[in-house]
């Protein structure tokens, strides 16, 4: 039978493939990509002292209006510790809860109060991140944006300057760069 | 579960930053005991490379796709370059299950074992941005260079099969096709493309996207091509009356597109237009044969304007409202015997449409770990309208209808790892009535690698003017102004599994009743063409789909379709039905990041004729080496098909001489596009 032979040839091509680092399609969701980026971000990103308490307090992330982020985010750090920093996760509603992090996680269902989440943040040693539309543009530090099917982010170094926070050359060579007075098109 | 790939990704040399120089990461050391999807195991240029696996158009939310309640294939701008796909039917010809057809006038979708003659793709949903192709006149979902957006716009393309009737209202019978395109910030610049090709065939692209300041999300693009076609020997023809069936310069074809987009906080206006013109060499239709004049003609344009908005978190709103237009002219040369003498007359058959409608969906998480879904649809159709005339006129059918749709669904997790999805839609049609289709999903996840997928589901297709009301007045064609909308019944199993790091398997397994289904048949009392409800049709199918993916950059899909689409009433298969489909796509990296190979192989088995006799099974290999930044901004592809020139034709409708209709040997394509 023809189509019996062409099947096994098809089939001992594809199982004969090399093994090597893989990666799993369609069982992943941006959430899941995004929560990733974000304790690498924690990995990669170095915050004055005086942001925390003593050398033994935790690296504070906070959601802001995503409550799907947050949950994944919690599975995601769940048991892991940076730099001997145990990984503390706070779920916000609203502008009002806003209280000192490392990382600001801000969700689309918090785009009007925008100016506001920034204006509160601003200068406190906060990596902000979003994936709102022109966040970084609005002074925001750093953004998610997808690109076919693959979750990008941009890095405005301005805002993180603003912060204080050092920014590795790993998440640099990574991420798209932007300054303030740049426009968002400049590659 | 520990598995040897998760392993030799915790062996990956975790990456050292200026801020983790003396980390100590708990993930390093656990990583052998963590699920395989633990990403932070990844190294930051590896998380830059993954891509999600959700799926929007399955029950009109993003999800992941081993919860979607249905079989979903997605396609990506990537697969896009790295096979060298021209339009929608190179890319739908790749999918599992998916086969085409061409008549060298339109290109026909066929899918589990359906293709049915003269149906214009009415049984698949098209969607661009959820916004409905599908005109109002023949239901027709272009696949060929008619499709209104250039391939090179689209970000990805989602297959989801089975019944989608039950969220999409007709149409949705077999499948859904949602292509999502690009967005100006994708692009953040100017691109301008140009290909050649085989048998003089020449496009070009300007394209223009950005992300303002101000936050417009702005895209505008244009395309224009011109191809001379073929020279067709067609034996059915072969007589001194005829040009020795010989048909030159009549497979000439011509089209245009334009697609603007323009986005602001929470509203996004879409719309595109597009034109083509292709010639017939066929001589369907009992034109006079290899008159280069015989030729159609698609035009299509849209505006949607759409409002998204998320409230608290916790609701997200859609509303949309659209206008479209849809023109189809076809020219089509015969000898009429006026007054005792025989004139050469062009007959202009037209068809033109034009509907406006408006959408409203609710989706809310009500509940942790139950999600609603409510929406409602209502499409007025003030226009839809087919005329024939030539020295006389044959037909002018003016009509025009409404028709609403309200969809309600649930997706509730009934435990951790089970979840049942259930929904229906009620359709009322001013001509027909009311119908509603229920659609049931259970999905299970025994083991983290594991989904059982328990699918059943209906769907409806009401007739379309076409099918209802075209008749030449007795010279090719009669309507059925008695037809009923035909209904289906299916019943799916789907399993999927992980296995290793790079493996994913899907084993699927349907059975579909169908109940008055509409085909073309030839009256044998007078010899013309009309549709009719034929009885019954049974189909059962299994599917086998292995995907690999490494982070080498190879990637290989591999699958097999085994179908049997058989007609109750009159016993054996369906016409046009291949019972064995295999697929093989394979792409990697000839040198890094730089040049990329992609190799496709394509086995259709043999398919039956609408005469009663059978086309060859056949085999295509097609190539395409694909580079970038070939110079800064510059991309280049070379793309041969049909490596081996096969010689392969496709069944076609009643409405030829020919049974068959050869399809293209070897030909070729190169294309360079340049971003600035």
């Amino acid at each position: 039978m023809c189509f019996l032979h062409t099947l096994s040839f098809f089939a001992g091509i594809t199982l004969s493939l090399p093994l090597g680092m893989g990666v799993e399609p369609n069982n992943i969701t941006e959430q899941d990509v995004k929560a990733a980026y974000l304790f690498n971000f924690a990995k990669f990103v170095e915050w004055p002292d005086s942001s925390f308490v003593d050398n033994k307090a935790p690296i504070v992330f906070a959601v802001l209006g995503d409550s799907k982020l947050a949950l994944v985010l919690e599975k995601t750090v769940e048991g892991k510790a940076i730099n001997g920093r145990a990984l503390a996760i706070k779920k916000l509603k609203s502008v009002k809860d806003l209280e000192p992090c490392h990382i600001l996680f801000v969700g689309e269902s918090q785009k009007a109060d925008l100016p506001a989440i920034l204006g509160v943040v601003a200068c406190k040693n906060t990596l902000t991140v979003s994936d709102i539309d022109g966040f970084t543009r609005q002074g925001g530090a750093c953004r998610f944006f997808i690109e076919e099917r693959k979750v990008r982010f941009e890095l405005n170094l301005d805002a993180t300057r603003r912060a204080e926070l050092k920014v590795s050359s790993k998440l640099l060579k990574v991420g798209k760069v932007l300054r303030d007075e740049l426009p968002q098109g400049s590659r | 579960m520990a598995s040897p790939g998760s392993r030799s990704r915790a062996e990956e040399p975790q990456p050292v930053g200026s801020a983790a120089t003396s980390e100590r990461a708990g993930g390093e050391t656990e990583a052998p005991q963590e699920s395989p999807s633990d990403l932070t195991t990844l190294s930051l240029e590896q998380l830059t490379e993954v891509e999600i696996g959700t799926v929007y158009g399955a029950a009109k939310h993003d999800q992941k796709v081993t919860d979607a309640p249905s079989s979903v294939t997605i396609i990506t701008a990537d697969d896009i370059r790295k096979y060298g796909y021209r339009n929608l039917a190179d890319i739908l010809r790749s999918v599992g299950g998916l086969f085409t057809t061409n008549d060298r006038n339109y290109q026909y979708l066929g899918i589990r074992g359906f293709n049915r003659p003269g149906d214009y793709n009415s049984r698949v949903l098209l969607l661009v941005d959820d916004h409905r192709i599908n005109d109002n006149v023949y239901d027709q979902a272009p696949i060929g260079n008619e499709f209104p957006v250039d391939v090179d716009l689209i970000d990805h393309l989602e297959v989801i099969r089975g019944p989608g009737s039950a969220l999409y209202g007709s149409n949705a019978f077999f499948s859904v096709i949602n292509i999502v395109t690009r967005r100006g910030s994708a692009l953040k610049a100017a691109e301008i493309s140009g290909q050649a090709a085989s048998f003089n065939t020449y496009k070009g692209r300007l394209s223009y996207g950005q992300l303002f300041s101000n936050g417009i999300d702005l895209l505008l693009s244009g395309s224009a091509a011109d191809s001379e076609g073929q020279t067709f020997h067609f034996k059915e023809f072969d007589a001194p009356a005829t040009q020795n069936g010989i048909a030159r310069d009549a497979d000439h074809e011509r089209y245009y597109n334009l697609l603007g987009q323009i986005a602001y906080k929470q509203f996004t206006l879409q719309a595109a237009y597009a034109w083509r013109e292709k010639g017939i060499p066929t001589g369907s239709f009992g034109v006079v044969f290899g008159d280069t004049r015989n030729r159609t003609i698609d035009e299509r344009y849209y505006a949607d304007l759409k409002y998204e908005n998320s409230f608290g978190d916790i609701v997200s709103v859609t509303a949309r409202a659209f206008y479209d237009w849809y023109y189809y002219g076809g020219d089509y040369v015969y000898d009429r015997t006026v007054n005792a003498g025989t004139i050469r007359v062009v007959n202009k058959d037209t068809g033109i449409g034009q509907w406006v409608g408006g959408e409203l969906k609710l989706s809310s998480e009500i509940m942790p770990r139950n999600r609603v879904t409510v929406g409602s649809e209502v499409r007025q159709s003030f226009q839809q309208d087919q005329r024939n005339a030539d020295v006389q006129v044959f037909l002018d059918e003016k009509k025009h209808s409404w028709n609403a749709g309200v969809y309600f669904q649930d997706e509730l997790s009934i435990l951790e790892n089970l979840t049942l999805s259930a929904g229906a839609r009620y359709d009322y049609y001013q001509m027909f009535g009311g119908s509603t289709n229920p659609r049931v999903g259970l999905v299970y996840h025994p083991f983290e690698k594991t989904t059982l997928k328990l699918l059943y589901g209906e769907a409806f297709r009401v007739p379309n003017a076409y099918e209802l009301f075209y008749g030449d007045s007795r010279q090719t064609q009669k309507g059925n102004a008695g037809l009923d909308p035909e209904t289906i019944r299916t019943y799916e199993a789907v399993l999927e599994q992980y296995f290793g790091a790079h493996y994913r398997l899907s084993a699927s397994a349907f059975h579909y009743d169908i109940k008055n289904l509409i085909t073309q048949v030839i009256d044998p009392a007078d010899g013309l063409l009309q549709f009719r409800n034929i009885d019954k049709v049974e189909a059962n199918g299994l599917a086998l789909d292995l995907t690999g993916q490494w982070a080498s950059g190879l990637k290989a899909r591999m699958n097999y379709a085994l179908e049997e689409a058989v007609d109750k009433s009159a016993g054996g298969l369906l016409t046009n039905s291949p019972k064995h489909l295999i697929k093989l796509n394979l792409s990697f990296p000839l040198v890094e990041e730089k040049v990329f190979t992609g190799v496709e192989a394509q086995y259709t088995s043999k398919r039956r004729g609408v005469q009663g006799h059978f086309s060859d099974y056949f085999f295509l290999v097609n190539l395409t080496l694909y580079s970038v930044n070939l110079l800064e901004g510059l991309e280049a592809s070379a793309s041969l098909y049909n490596l081996f020139d096969a010689r392969y034709s496709d069944p076609v409708g009643n409405e030829l001489l020919q049974e068959f209709i050869v399809q293209d040997g070897r030909s070729f394509r190169f294309q360079l596009t340049y971003r600035f």
